[in-house]
């Protein structure tokens, strides 16, 4: 198990926008306010983004009725993670967050200023989408390294991938503890800024599709990628 | 500057989410002693009608219904003082009860919902995060509110959603209050399933299932409705 927190995250304030649902082109010429708050939040939110991920590398040992078994005796149900996951070598579980400090922040200022609070948590959100991206490049550039390809990074909550128990099976795999990290009896991770990640190492195991594909959301989210 | 000049200024004003210009606004119109419900008939209403229209239409966007939200706001903080106690009476639209349900701790979109409510001449009553059922009734009970409006983020607390109503039938005050449900999880599905009275997919939405919920109880209609109001929903597929 390794911690990590030496990121360097590229995220901007078009980026953030988009974390608003918003169309940074048209935003630009039509509220320019609205700019201004994201590019303010950006500057005051940089410093509060504590980033880290806990990563744990598990070999895979087989399919058995429904579920990935991996080394150590953990395991992970569901379809998705058996039909994708199942013919890899090895997965990486990903605990990414980056801290609450953002979060809290933008709690302070959501009585007062509510457009600019929004924009600050769009900077965590911006932020940990930024971690999980450089983290899922930073285990493929070691795959490719070794002539084996990544799946799609799956995520509890995902089609096929229930919450429960995919969140307590993962949980059960790492130390959140080690950045801080608690899941709730809810299964709610806090702070909640924070995503975890399977990404499955192998020979000809590139998932087709893209993450809303197989998002339980994607029936009501706007961000949708259609 | 005439009336109407003022009316279609302070209207203005508020669909761009100008703060500044809408409180300017609204204390001219209020010095030009135009009746302070018919400001808020004949600008504020209106704006926030162009903008949610705007957002429903994907032409807007959510941070700029908050800055519209915001403005209103603003302009209504120097209109509301001036409304007699009688005409209070008929300002408030209703009272909505909120809260992001138990175990879920997303807070600021919540938030959205409040303000974009507030702007519409809402009462709003804030339990914040993590709110058990049993809360949501108490308070609703404690501010004679017409609707009680569940947040959640997250699928696994949806199940308190079901206990917020089952409680209010176990405890024979169902018929009371309309419960409507949403964020990123719910989906219309579900709140048939549930049998809450309305679904909302965003702040937006929220605000026009209030309204339709508060009409309709203006015409006598109580809860539980036989068939939810939804609005919002995604087509499925």
């Amino acid at each position: 198990m390794t911690v990590r927190r030496d990121w360097v995250l590229e995220y901007d304030v078009d980026d953030v926008l988009r974390g608003q649902a918003a169309d940074p082109d048209v935003v630009r010429a039509r509220r320019p306010r609205l700019v201004e708050f994201a590019q303010q939040a950006l500057e005051n939110g940089r410093d509060l983004i504590e980033p880290a991920v806990l990563s744990r590398r598990l070999g895979v040992e087989g399919v058995r009725h429904g579920r990935l078994l991996l080394e150590d005796g953990h395991r992970l149900s569901g379809d998705l993670a058996v039909e994708h996951l199942g013919p890899a070598q090895y997965v990486v579980v990903m605990l990414c967050t980056v801290g609450d400090s953002l979060a809290q922040a933008a709690i302070r200022e959501s009585s007062s200023n509510l457009v600019y609070a929004f924009a600050l948590d769009s900077v965590g959100s911006a932020a940990v989408t930024a971690l999980g991206a450089a983290a899922c490049n930073s285990i493929e550039t070691g795959a490719m390294a070794s002539g084996l390809e990544t799946t799609l990074p799956l995520s509890p909550g995902m089609e096929g991938m229930p919450v429960d128990p995919g969140q307590r099976e993962i949980f059960a795999m790492i130390d959140p503890e080690e950045v801080g990290v608690v899941l709730t009896p809810n299964l709610e991770m806090v702070p909640l800024k924070s995503v975890t990640m399977v990404l499955g190492v192998g020979a000809n195991v590139a998932t087709p599709g893209g993450p809303c594909d197989y998002c339980t959301l994607r029936d009501t989210c706007r961000q949708r990628i259609s | 500057m005439g009336a109407q000049d003022l009316l279609e200024g302070l209207k203005q004003a508020v669909v761009e989410g100008d703060e500044d210009a809408a409180a300017s606004f609204a204390e001219q119109a209020i010095g030009a002693e135009l009746a302070p419900l018919e400001i808020i008939k004949g600008a504020i209403n209106p704006a926030m009608d162009d903008v949610g229209q705007a957002f429903e239409d994907g032409e807007a966007f959510l941070p700029e219904l908050i800055l519209a939200g915001d403005a209103a706001r603003a302009a209504l903080d120097y209109i509301i003082p001036s409304i007699s106690a009688d005409d209070l009476e008929g300002s408030v639209q209703g009272t909505v009860v909120i809260g992001t349900i138990f175990g879920d701790a997303h807070d600021i979109g919540k938030n959205i919902v409040s303000a974009i409510l507030a702007a519409h001449g809402i009462k709003i009553v804030d339990l914040g995060i993590n709110v058990p059922p049993k809360a949501y009734i108490e308070a609703a009970l404690k501010e004679e509110a017409d609707i009680i409006a569940i947040s959640s983020l997250i699928t696994t607390s949806l199940p308190y959603h079901r206990e917020v109503i089952n409680t209010l039938r176990d405890r024979g005050e169902r018929e009371k209050f309309f419960v409507i449900v949403g964020g990123g999880p719910v989906t219309p599905e579900w709140t048939a399933e549930i049998g809450a009275d309305g679904y909302g997919r965003d702040a937006r939405d929220a605000a026009v299932v209030c309204q339709q919920l508060l009409a309709g109880r203006a015409e006598g209609k109580t809860a539980p409705l036989p068939e939810p109001v939804t609005v919002g929903a995604l087509e499925h597929g």
